[in-house]
């Protein structure tokens, strides 16, 4: 009976709670309601955008220096450029395992990193041996310089920075959408006959979305976001303008050809993806944690915002990485919307001018010298590397911070 | 644990009349209360309940004390749990559910749609078959309600949580790891910890459903001696397949067969004689 000191008596007059404290009325917690979703959907968004135009940012200011193009130094020391570029971030993933994870997480890392270590160092040890190859063209140059009428000096910063601008333009956009859609048909289903037959068709038209081919969503992005059904002039002479087009703050209606139609457009593409993971993820949050906010007085709201959102994040960030990898690597509905052209600058604003990084070898690819076919297959490695780099990221989420729910 | 008398026997195949020798002293005492002279919690008056098409609680008249332990027994599927789910409304979440008659909390109408279920739910506290800890640390599993529900200075949500704690006589514990995750505790730790999370809301009633049905006999005895504890702070309602437990616990005991509501009478009056004989062959394991 060592505990019985601890408990207090069943006849102790004390209420368990201070009678200062005040209760919370209906009103209040509605509001607190509203600010979960606005704090959930704006800071989801603004974390997005800041985060990559940083990596914009750094890469632009990293990668400024120049150097001297075609001689044999500057091939080795472009594959060991990329090298070191890839297996430090893949170590740095490694370095965080060691750090926090567990032996084996730790452990299944480093096979990765020695993995892409093998690999990149082949494909190094292949350019240097090869004269004329892919590698000859893969210089720091290529990631600093626009694309020239020489194969040799031609590069595609432009277009990774507008893959940049894209894809940050389609994550602020269809993170949040695909998220809170998901949450809407997971966490509230409709009890009413009439609904629930409207919400199972929704989630069978959404199933089916994921399957439509991506052109598709093209030329929806042409009328949808870059005509904007005609709605507000033509594109050469657009009904309203905020700002100048040169400078960094500029807004028109309708879009343009610009990064903000193709990032929409992209939207379009990849919100199946991220829907479909993340109610997967919900789905896998067991009923009894809802049970138990629910049974303590918590709203809908406040059971997603507190319970089910925290356990499925894992889940959700996975899924909404992979969506983006995928976004990174479209090509098609990017070929429909975007200025067909010579990009020689990165896009300036939202609504600028702008190449996309599968688009860029695209065009390398289907220019008549050959040698700017291996060019593009000097593109082809960067997006493939980023890609590695972007699902490696999934990856080690999903392994750091899936946790244990019941 | 004077509550657990070791010549309590299992299978009481002698017959109910032999019960009331093993009684705990605790439930003798209480033997004289007359329903009529206590204050009443929950009433219940000519309620129905269906699931769809299937009618699962016929009529029920029903008169929850306040500040006792009532004990819902019954074979499975009786619709036991179905009615402890409608006092904090749970079951507005199942689909196909509806209701009628009178259920009434202390007088307030629970089945108004214009109720507030929110409200209704901090006043009305439940603990589950399963433990469900949330995957979080053990501090913020209780703190959850009271950030829900209550505007505090941190130093009082602390005092608050060690309260509670100790109330569900976990304190002493896990006094030094509140900062780890409640995942880590054992089933009857988690079970403690689900009830010290209900009563840190301060609810009027507190409902268990089969509470010690996942835990082996010596959390079953902690989370029994708990319920004593609190039995004088809270109404409480529980659901229990152990007819020790019931005999034990409460003051009270409701048995149901098939959705209707047999027989519910004091505890003492159950085990000792029942007037139903329906009651007498499930409390003597004839059936159920
Ligand atoms: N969600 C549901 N949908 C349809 N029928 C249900 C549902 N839940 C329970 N029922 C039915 O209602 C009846 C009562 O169920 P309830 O869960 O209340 O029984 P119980 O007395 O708690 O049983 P047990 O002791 O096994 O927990 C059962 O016949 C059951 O099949
Ligand atoms: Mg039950």
């Amino acid at each position: 009976m060592s505990q019985a000191s601890a408990i207090p008596s069943p006849r102790d007059p004390a209420p368990p709670i201070a009678a200062n404290v005040r209760y919370k009325s209906r009103s209040q917690r509605k509001m607190i309601d509203m600010g979960f979703v606005a704090v959930c959907v704006t800071s989801a968004s603004l974390s997005i955008i800041i985060l990559l135009y940083l990596l914009a940012s750094i890469a632009r200011q990293a990668l400024g220096v120049n150097f001297e193009t075609n001689s044999f130094k500057n091939v080795l020391f472009s594959s060991a450029f990329s090298l070191t570029l890839i297996s430090l971030i893949v170590l740095m993933i490694a370095g965080f395992g060691l750090l926090f994870g567990k032996r084996s997480r730790s452990r299944l890392i480093t096979v990765a990193v020695a993995a892409t270590l093998l690999v990149l160092g082949l494909l190094a040890t292949v350019s240097i041996v090869k004269g004329e190859s892919t590698y000859i063209y893969l210089t720091k140059t290529f990631l600093t310089e626009p694309h020239s009428y020489k194969p040799r000096n031609a590069g595609m910063y432009p277009a990774i920075i507008g893959s940049v601008f894209v894809c940050a333009v389609c994550a602020a956009t269809a993170i949040p959408i695909g998220v809170g859609t998901a949450i809407l048909l997971e966490e509230f289903k409709p009890k009413n006959n009439k609904l629930r037959r409207v919400q199972s068709f929704v989630q069978l038209n959404i199933t089916n979305l994921a399957g439509v081919p991506s052109i598709v969503y093209g030329t929806l992005g042409l009328t949808a976001f870059v005509y904007m059904f005609g709605l507000f002039g033509t594109v050469n002479e657009p009904l309203l303008e905020i700002g100048s087009s040169k400078s960094g703050f500029y807004f028109r209606l309708p879009f343009g050809r610009g990064v903000l139609a193709a990032g929409l457009t992209l939207m379009l593409v990849v919100q199946p993806i991220i829907i479909v993971a993340s109610q997967e993820a919900l789905r896998a949050v067991p009923d009894s944690l809802r049970q138990g906010a629910l049974a303590l007085g918590a709203t809908r709201w406040q059971t997603v915002w507190n319970i089910t959102l925290p356990a499925s994040i894992p889940g959700i960030m996975t899924g909404s990485i992979l969506a983006m990898s995928r976004a990174i690597g479209e090509a098609a509905p990017i070929l429909v919307v975007s200025a067909i052209g010579y990009i020689a600058l990165p896009p300036q604003n939202l609504m600028g001018k702008f190449t996309v990084m599968p688009l860029q070898i695209f065009n390398w690819a289907s220019e008549a010298k050959h040698e700017y076919h291996n060019v593009a297959a000097a593109g082809i490695v960067v997006l493939l590397a980023e890609l590695l780099t972007f699902n490696a990221v999934a990856v080690f989420v999903r392994q750091k911070f899936t946790k244990q729910l019941s | 644990m004077t509550e657990h008398d070791p010549t309590f026997s299992t299978t009481a195949d002698t017959g109910a009349a032999t019960l009331p020798k093993v009684k705990p002293p605790a439930i003798k005492m209480r033997k004289t209360e007359d329903l009529a002279s206590l204050k009443i919690a929950i009433s219940l008056r000519n309620f129905n309940s269906w699931y769809t098409d299937f009618h699962a609680l016929h009529d029920i008249d029903l008169d929850i004390p306040e500040n006792r332990v009532t004990a819902f027994i019954g074979p499975s599927g009786c619709g036991k749990s179905t009615l402890l789910r409608w006092i904090n409304r749970m079951n507005d979440l199942i689909a196909g559910a509806r209701c009628e008659g009178t259920l009434d909390l202390h007088g307030d109408n629970l089945l108004d749609r214009k109720h507030d279920v929110v409200e209704l739910r901090r006043r009305v506290g439940m603990v589950f078959q399963k433990p469900n800890p949330f995957p979080k640390s053990i501090f913020d599993n209780v703190a959850f309600g009271p950030r829900l529900h209550m505007k505090m200075a941190k130093s009082d949500l602390g005092d608050l949580v060690e309260r509670s704690l100790r109330q569900a006589a976990l304190w002493e514990e896990v006094k030094d790891r509140l900062k780890d995750s409640a995942l880590g505790l054992s089933g009857g730790q988690q079970q403690r910890l689900c009830i010290a999370r209900a009563v840190a809301v301060s609810p009027e009633v507190l409902l268990m459903d089969e509470p010690c049905s996942a835990l082996d006999p010596k959390s079953t005895a902690a989370v029994e001696d708990l319920i004593s504890e609190l039995r004088e702070r809270y109404t409480i309602v529980i659901v229990t397949h152990n007819m020790q437990q019931a005999a034990r616990a409460s003051d009270y005991t409701a048995f149901m067969h098939l959705g209707d509501l047999v027989e519910y009478n004091a505890t003492e009056q159950i085990f000792s004689k029942p007037e139903n004989e329906r009651t007498q062959n499930y409390i003597t394991g004839r059936f159920g």
